[in-house]
């Protein structure tokens, strides 16, 4: 069963992008332009992996973050944030979050997808 | 002291020394009297005893024997004729009667002959009525040497008065008394008259509150004594001369410190900073008004207390106490940053300075506290660092995008057609939006910087009109939209920047093309009225709410909606624009409805300098 993979960004072309690499490397992949959407489909049925922007429309990056981390103590699924936002702020509110990676635009797709696979191969070990 | 008083007291002192002579002449005649009472008493008894014996030796028939001579107790009745013979009498030895002559009004009293021959003889004190007493001598009349009868010699006791005799004498003694008595006194009061004038003239120069000295000549004490009080005087005098000079010196000093601290405290009233001065116990000696106003109390409240009499604020409260605790230089620069509840939008600075002393520089005499207003300095500090954040974040946003397409180019994703036709497009749109970006941003840049110089020229607006207009719409041709140009035939020629200006409406025709939907129309128009020339650019596309109309001149905003989102942008395009047109002195307006597109309109005055020196 392939994973699931949830990307939110305000940026059409990153999201087009993204999408289609991930879903090259056999991942399900949703895409969402804003937080608010991202947070909806997470209550719905949680991803494997949530990759989000920071500023966004409705609802930003770290409302999104703050919520789950709220609403879903015990959540499973790992977080990266990527963002061109770098102040010393955003790393700090991210840093105090559980299971969240902090990736900083302009972001290598390999570099994300290495990542991934470094995840999922490391989740796949602790459940057999 | 008053006169009358100082002459009371001489009169008291003369009716006391009268009353004093009285009262020893009084003493004497009282002993003289007392002396002379007893005195007679004692003759009076050595003569009765000596009689009554003499007659006791008388033979009893002859003392008895009344004829016819007249006997012994008349003999002797009658030769007593001093008055002080009260009775003589001679009685049996039962006590009877036998022979007796008295004076007249006299009742001689009877007698118990005594038993034993030791009470035979005596003397006796008998009171005959309320004033007199008799003073009685009697003795045995033997017969062959029993006792026959009694002889009895009764006297009138002398009693408490004064003797004729002694009148002369008591006036002897009295005159002379008299006389020296107020002898000694005039004598007292010469002896004491110059202590009475000391005194005067020391009430004098009491009353008068002058210091000068006692011109009496004295002798003896009270010589001496006025000899010190003299110069006692002379030393006072000196003394106040000094304390009076030292007066006027302090005097001099205290309105030249006074005239001193106004100036200081007007320049300190002045001075664009709250002000807080504090010694070194802590206690504030002066506050400015600025600083009442800040702290929303009374000047008079702050100055002579405690930070902890009145200071709400515990991170301000903690910081004053501090400085009181200081004790060595070097702790100027400590900066503490608040708001205060009467002035909770601004940022205050406050800061230390310690006062030194101007003779010993080591020696700290207090703190000088200013709290300054740092609201805009850090408002300005916050801007910067948010405008350098917004500036790296839209450069990242096409940077990342294209590093992203690249990356993809270098791998499978370049086999495919499409995908390769679709990144040259993205690749296209994102370095024509780092472009934009990064010419907006210098533009903006330069005008707030105020380094952009404004090259006026004489414009024909209807020509740059149709020029941007063709441009645009060329550019815009592949969205599928309509365009329309709507300029009157002629329109008053405007002293403007072109180049600015066009980035202007260029900026309001890219944005109706880009937030157009498909089939919509772009409409550039220009109507020049009395007032005016007013420049629009219309289209009917997505809209802006009236949320949104608050904000999208400001620098890099961007709206929530996804509409706006889906759109490619940097959020400076219309900042650029209104400050473009604030240049020319000019407004620009927008009107718009969500799904009914926008228009934005240039108003460029007839009455601004700029346009009417073209006209």
């Amino acid at each position: 069963m392939s994973k699931r993979i949830l990307v939110a960004d305000d940026e059409p072309h990153v999201l087009r992008v993204l999408a289609h690499s991930l879903e090259r490397e056999g991942y399900e992949v949703k895409t969402v332009a804003n937080g608010a959407d991202a947070y909806e489909l997470v209550v719905q049925a949680a991803p494997d992996v949530l990759i989000t922007d920071i500023s966004m429309p409705k609802m930003t990056g770290q409302t999104l973050c703050e919520r789950i981390q709220e609403q879903m103590p015990d959540r499973q699924f790992l977080i990266f944030i990527l963002t061109s936002r770098t102040e010393i702020e955003h790393r700090e509110w991210s840093a105090a979050l559980s299971n969240v990676k902090f990736l900083e635009k302009p972001v290598s797709t390999r570099k994300l997808l290495n990542q991934l696979e470094d995840y999922f191969d490391l989740q796949d070990a602790s459940v057999a | 002291m008053p006169k009358t008083t100082k002459s009371s007291n001489q009169e008291k002192l003369g009716i006391t020394v009268v009353l004093a002579s009285l009262a020893v002449i009084g003493f004497i005649l009282v002993v003289l009297v007392s002396t002379q009472l007893e005195t007679r008493v004692a003759e009076l008894r050595s003569r009765g005893v000596n009689l009554v014996r003499l007659l006791a030796e008388t033979p009893y028939a002859q003392i008895t024997s009344e004829a016819p001579r007249r006997g012994p107790l008349h003999l002797i009745y009658e030769s007593a004729n001093d008055g002080q013979l009260a009775y003589a009498a001679v009685t049996d030895r039962n006590g009877q009667p036998q022979t007796e002559i008295a004076a007249p009004g006299v009742i001689i009293p009877g007698i118990q002959p005594g038993a034993t021959p030791s009470e035979w003889l005596g003397e006796r004190t008998l009171s005959i009525d309320a004033a007199r007493e008799i003073m009685e001598f009697y003795a045995p009349l033997l017969v062959n040497g029993d006792l026959a009868g009694h002889v009895r010699l009764g006297y009138f006791k002398p009693i408490m008065g004064l003797d004729r005799a002694q009148v002369s004498f008591l006036a002897t003694v009295s005159l002379p008394i008299f006389l020296l008595v107020p002898l000694f006194y005039f004598l007292l009061r010469r002896e004491v008259r110059p202590l009475r004038e000391a005194n005067s003239e020391i009430q004098s120069l009491i009353d008068s509150r002058a210091l000068n000295t006692v011109d009496i000549r004295a002798s003896g004490e009270l010589g001496d004594f006025l000899a010190r009080f003299n110069s006692f005087v002379e030393f006072m005098r000196t003394r106040v001369d000094t304390l009076e000079g030292e007066q006027t010196r302090l005097m001099t000093s205290s309105k030249l410190l006074t005239y001193q601290r106004m100036r200081v405290e007007t320049v300190l009233q002045a001075f664009p900073e709250a002000i807080l001065v504090m010694d070194d116990t802590g206690s504030i000696n002066y506050a400015n008004m600025r600083l009442a106003n800040l702290l929303g109390r009374q000047v008079d409240d702050i100055v002579a207390t405690k930070p902890a009499e009145w200071c709400e604020d515990e991170k301000l409260r903690e910081y004053l106490s501090q400085l009181r605790a200081k004790s060595a230089p070097g702790y100027a620069g400590h900066c503490l940053e608040l708001s205060l509840p009467n002035a909770v939008n601004k940022t205050i600075h406050v800061h230390s300075y310690p006062l030194f002393s101007p003779r010993e520089s080591a020696e700290i005499l207090g703190t000088l506290v200013v709290f300054r207003d740092a609201t805009e300095e850090v408002l300005a500090k916050r801007a910067r660092g948010e405008f350098v954040a917004h500036v790296a974040h839209e450069l990242k946003t096409p940077l990342n995008v294209l590093a992203m397409y690249a990356e993809a180019l270098q791998g499978e994703d370049a086999d495919s057609e499409d995908f390769r036709i679709e990144a040259v497009n993205v690749i296209g749109d994102e370095v024509a939006r780092l472009s934009g970006l990064i010419n907006n941003l210098l533009s903006i840049t330069k005008i707030e910087m105020g380094h952009l110089k404004v090259e006026k020229q004489r414009v024909k607006l209807r020509e740059l009109l149709q020029d941007a207009f063709e441009n645009v719409s060329r550019s815009g041709r592949d969205a599928h939209l309509n365009f329309k140009l709507e300029l009157p035939d002629d329109i008053s020629p405007v002293s403007i920047d072109k180049e600015l200006l066009r980035i202007s409406i260029n900026n309001l025709l890219t944005n109706a093309i880009k937030y157009n939907n498909p089939n919509g129309t772009v409409t550039l128009k220009a109507e020049e009225t009395d007032a005016a020339i007013l420049v629009s650019v219309k289209d009917d596309g997505i809209g802006i709410s009236s949320e949104d109309q608050k904000n999208i001149f400001s620098k890099f905003y961007r709206s929530d909606d996804d509409k706006v989102r889906s759109r490619t942008g940097h959020g400076l395009g219309l900042a650029l624009a209104q400050d473009i047109v604030h240049l020319h002195h000019g407004e620009l307006h927008v009107v718009s409805e969500p799904g009914e597109g926008a228009e934005f309109t240039i108003e460029l005055k007839k009455d601004s300098g700029l346009l009417q020196k073209a006209i």
